[in-house]
């Protein structure tokens, strides 16, 4: 092997060194797919484990296939998960108890949605395009997506003048657990 | 229970009835960011109809053009889900007397 060779094969190795290791699916992994890609996130039933049991129960229902990101604001957060798709609208499980953690809201946490009630969480989900502080201890944390912000970015953004709302919004073509992905 | 679920069969109890009555509401687009709530003051017959225009005596969320808005829109849902199907018994008991009915839409955001 000519030392040309060697080089190229010394950086090919590094570069797979450096690369981080792709967590295989887990049972808390979700595949989330729009028309411009997959996204994957990791639930948190660590910090939230009622959320992340009617969330699981929810996509296995395939609930959430076809629902719109409904309010979308550039720099804060995607919305999605309204069969309404208006923010109002729910799932017919119940609300769900707040799990309120330590976790910081950060790029490419996932969020759920909650009126002024602290106990509304049912079935809307953000996930956050860039840090969202104002939102620590605030809001419960179910997750995080460790493949695939580059999809998330390309989500259709609303009018922030509009409080986000999205005219023609994009819309999850598929939401499913990854061990049952196909 | 979601507003646009009717329930089936005649109500007869004030529980059963609320629903029923609150079946036709929709707010309308854009009031309120955070949601909206309004609270409607009427009576109905025994059989289920209305007596009289209701009363709008609180809303929240909204103000100004939006709350006439919203306060129109209640108006016609009250309007399209009378008479209400209610049983004798319950129409009995509810003749001639006051109902406050509490209307309310949460958005759910961060």
């Amino acid at each position: 092997m000519n030392r040309r060779h060697a080089v190229l094969g010394l950086a090919l190795a590094a570069s797979l060194a450096l690369a981080p290791a792709a967590k295989a699916a887990g049972p808390d992994t979700v595949y989330l797919d729009t028309k411009d890609g997959r996204v994957t996130i990791e639930l948190r039933s660590d910090l939230a484990p009622k959320h992340v049991k009617q969330l699981k129960t929810l996509i296995n229902q395939g609930f959430y296939n076809g629902l719109k990101f409904h309010r979308v604001i550039d720099g804060f957060m995607a919305q999605t998960g309204d069969p309404k798709g208006n923010g109002t609208g729910g799932s017919k499980l119940p609300d769900i108890p707040a799990e309120f953690s330590q976790a910081p809201f950060l790029r490419g946490t996932v969020g759920m949605a909650r009126s002024g009630n602290p106990n509304s969480a049912n079935s809307q989900f953000f996930i956050c395009l860039g840090p969202a502080s104002f939102l620590d201890g605030q809001y419960t944390v179910v997750g995080v997506v460790t493949d695939g912000m580059n999809v998330i970015d390309k989500v259709k953004k609303g009018s922030k003048s509009d409080n986000g709302a999205v005219q023609d919004p994009d819309k999850i073509v598929k939401m499913q657990m990854a061990e049952k992905a196909n | 229970m979601p507003l646009a679920e009717r329930p089936a069969e005649a109500a007869d109890t004030l529980a059963a009835l609320y629903p029923a009555l609150a079946a036709c509401w929709q707010p309308p687009e854009g009031a309120g960011d955070a949601g909206v709530e309004v609270t409607a003051r009427f009576s109905l017959r025994r059989d289920g109809s209305l007596i009289a225009a209701p009363r709008i005596v609180f809303t929240a969320g909204v103000s100004g053009e939006g709350r006439r808005r919203l306060a129109r829109a209640t108006l016609a849902a009250l309007r399209a889900c009378t008479p209400a199907r209610i049983t004798p018994d319950l129409g009995r008991a509810i003749a001639g007397r006051p109902i406050a009915l509490r209307l309310v839409q949460r958005r759910r955001a961060p």
